[in-house]
């Protein structure tokens, strides 16, 4: 069985639409109007032991509102979750102590006193026997810099040394699965870097499985095997990263150097609307194409056969190109 | 054992937060012994020209005297403002952490509350009752018994206004607004609690109600504890009532949080 199994899971909610000025208003006091809306929309999926998952999707596709029902804190309005066995909200209780968790936007510490006192509550609500605590207290201050803000109260704390304390604090009773959502907002790049570096080491040591939210694609690319996007609560994508580069539609480059001028329009009557060529400098042409219109190899060849090249690259569409059309045309990208 | 470590965490971590905060306070000493000047000169004028030992409802003016200091000195010890916090917790979607951690809910909110009080009976009620000892004529209780009464009655008074409070904060996950519920909720409990007056002062219909709901388990009881007023063959009985409803009102919070927690839609992020 699966660490993580989702079988259609929805969640929506009901808005309170408000009428249009006070006559309006007036009218609302007596007759209000809901609508729903299903920020989750029967979704499913799983996720294996040890594995590293990025959860993307564009601003309000419903990560949120699935990672809140994957850690037990919202009811689902319909569907199944387990985790480990348990069904997160019906279990809450005793399926909180197996799982950290993340929210980047909010701290889990108390916040008016010192780090150290809200780990060792921590450790104290989860159990965490005194040898333990040290141990992972020792590995945490060193992986996450943690030394000098110790002893800080966490409303005393930049944004960047809260997330690497309430990162040690979703660890610090050694949970078996990792749930983070945004878990690198608002960091400079040093400190998305240390927090990166930091997943991909206890995902690889300590093989805690890790379900991550980020908008941060340079991320998603040094982490994760796996992505699942979701858009408008739905998973329109779900498989390797390498995959989502193929898709089609998507344009490859290929950067031509000639030895001597570039001899765009002879290019142009060869390839015709297979190749779309723009000119870089005198000597560098660069064009686009659809690999499964015209393969590279044949491109390739066709090129050597017919010209002097001095030189060429062929470069793979970008992540951040693949996502944005993603983004844009939805599930139909795909 | 370790169930106490995790509770006992609670407690030790809200004195920590509300010692981080002390200054806070000392503004507040100066407001209590406002209040309490205020209501003993009322008394004093009240008996003005009444011989000794008139009594009005059952109150001579020097136990009079004592109910208004020992009541607002203990108010420092019982208050709480679960309510308020919950409903901030909701609100802020802050509760979400809450929910996050593997413990009872409605435990984790009373142990914090029992912290802040604890924090409160050394920082707060200790130099207040000192100050006011020195300025107005207190009563100590007749016996040591006595005291030992009251101070338990005033325990299960903690735990009967915690109770309540936590259901307040219920409402919160059910209305948009509870400001004026709570604010409502704050007069009444001043009022029913017996704080302001004995119940013994109001009409005779409200009394009957108040002897019966549990709002004088928080002053009313404790008070008459602590003045040796409780006629020995009723201590047991009236003990009895202070304990069914703070637990009858503890289990209906439990009860009542389930379901409310189904309801919550856990805005922001
Ligand atoms: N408590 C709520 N009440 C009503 N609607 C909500 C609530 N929480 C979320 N929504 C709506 O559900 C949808 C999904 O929100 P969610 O927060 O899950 O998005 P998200 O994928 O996390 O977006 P982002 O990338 O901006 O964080 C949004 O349209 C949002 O407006
Ligand atoms: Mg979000």
């Amino acid at each position: 069985m699966a660490l993580v199994e989702v079988q259609n899971l929805r969640k929506s909610f009901r808005t309170f639409k408000r009428s249009e000025g006070i006559l309006g208003s007036f009218k609302d006091l007596f007759s209000r109007q809901y609508s729903t809306l299903n920020a989750v929309d029967g979704i499913s999926f799983k996720v294996e032991e040890g594995e590293l998952l990025g959860y993307l999707g564009p601003n309000g596709a419903g990560k949120s509102t699935s990672i809140k029902m994957l850690t037990g804190i919202l009811k689902p309005t319909d569907g199944e979750i387990t985790v480990m066995g348990y069904h997160p909200f019906r279990d809450r209780r005793a399926y909180t102590a197996h799982i950290g968790v993340v929210f980047g936007q909010r701290t889990q510490l108390w916040w008016d006193i010192a780090v150290l006192e809200s780990l060792k509550l921590l450790a104290k609500i989860y159990r965490v026997s005194d040898s333990e605590f040290k141990s992972r207290l020792e590995l945490l201050t060193e992986t996450l810099g943690l030394k000098d803000l110790l002893h800080t109260p966490v409303r005393k704390l930049s944004l960047g040394q809260r997330i690497r304390c309430d990162l040690a604090g979703s660890l610090i009773y050694g949970p078996k699965i990792l749930f983070l959502d945004e878990p690198t907002i608002g960091l400079d790049a040093v400190g998305k870097d240390a927090v990166r570096a930091f997943l991909r080491k206890i995902n690889r040591d300590l093989k805690a499985t890790i379900i991550m939210t980020t908008h941060d694609l340079k991320e998603i690319e040094e982490l994760c095997q796996r992505i699942l996007i979701i858009d408008k609560g739905r998973i329109i994508y779900d498989g390797s990263l390498e995959r989502v580069r193929t898709l089609p539609g998507l344009k490859r480059r290929i950067y031509l150097d000639f030895a001597g001028s570039a001899p765009e329009s002879k290019l142009n009557e060869i390839f015709g609307t297979r190749v779309a060529f723009e000119r870089e400098s005198e000597r560098r042409l660069a064009g686009s194409y659809d690999p499964r219109e015209l393969s590279t190899p044949e491109l390739v060849k066709e090129v050597f056969a017919n010209f002097d090249v001095a030189d060429f690259t062929v470069s793979e569409p970008e992540l951040e190109e693949v996502i944005m059309k993603i983004y844009r045309e939805g599930a139909g990208a795909l | 054992m370790s169930l106490i470590s995790v509770y006992g965490s609670f407690i030790r971590n809200a004195f920590l937060k509300m010692l981080a905060y002390r200054a806070r306070y000392y503004t507040g000493i100066a407001t209590y012994l406002f209040f309490v000047a205020v209501y003993y000169f009322i008394w004093q004028a009240i008996f003005a020209g009444k011989p000794e030992g008139y009594r009005i409802s059952g109150y001579t003016l020097p136990e009079m005297l004592t109910y208004v200091s020992v009541g607002w000195i203990a108010r420092s010890f019982y208050f709480s403002n679960i309510d308020d916090e919950m409903d901030d917790l909701v609100r802020s979607g802050q509760i979400s952490v809450y929910l996050l951690r593997p413990v009872n809910f409605q435990a984790m909110m009373i142990f914090q509350a029992v912290g802040e009080a604890l924090f409160r009976i050394t920082f707060f009620s200790l130099p207040v009752g000192a100050v006011i000892l020195l300025c107005f004529p207190i009563n100590p209780p007749p016996s040591s018994a006595d005291f030992l009464l009251f101070a338990l009655s005033t325990a299960l008074g903690f735990l009967t206004m915690a109770s309540i409070n936590f259901l307040v904060g219920l409402l919160a996950f059910y209305f948009k607004s509870v400001d004026g519920i709570m604010r409502a909720k704050y007069n009444l409990i001043n009022l029913f609690s017996g704080l302001l007056l004995p119940l013994s002062f109001l009409p005779d219909w409200l009394r009957v109600a108040m002897e019966v709901l549990p709002f004088k388990s928080i002053a009313y009881v404790p008070l008459n504890f602590y003045l040796g007023k409780v006629p020995p063959e009723q201590i047991g009985s009236v003990l009895a009532g202070e304990f069914a409803w703070a637990f009858g009102l503890l289990a209906a919070g439990m009860i009542l949080w389930t379901r409310a927690a189904s309801r919550l839609t856990l805005q922001g992020g």
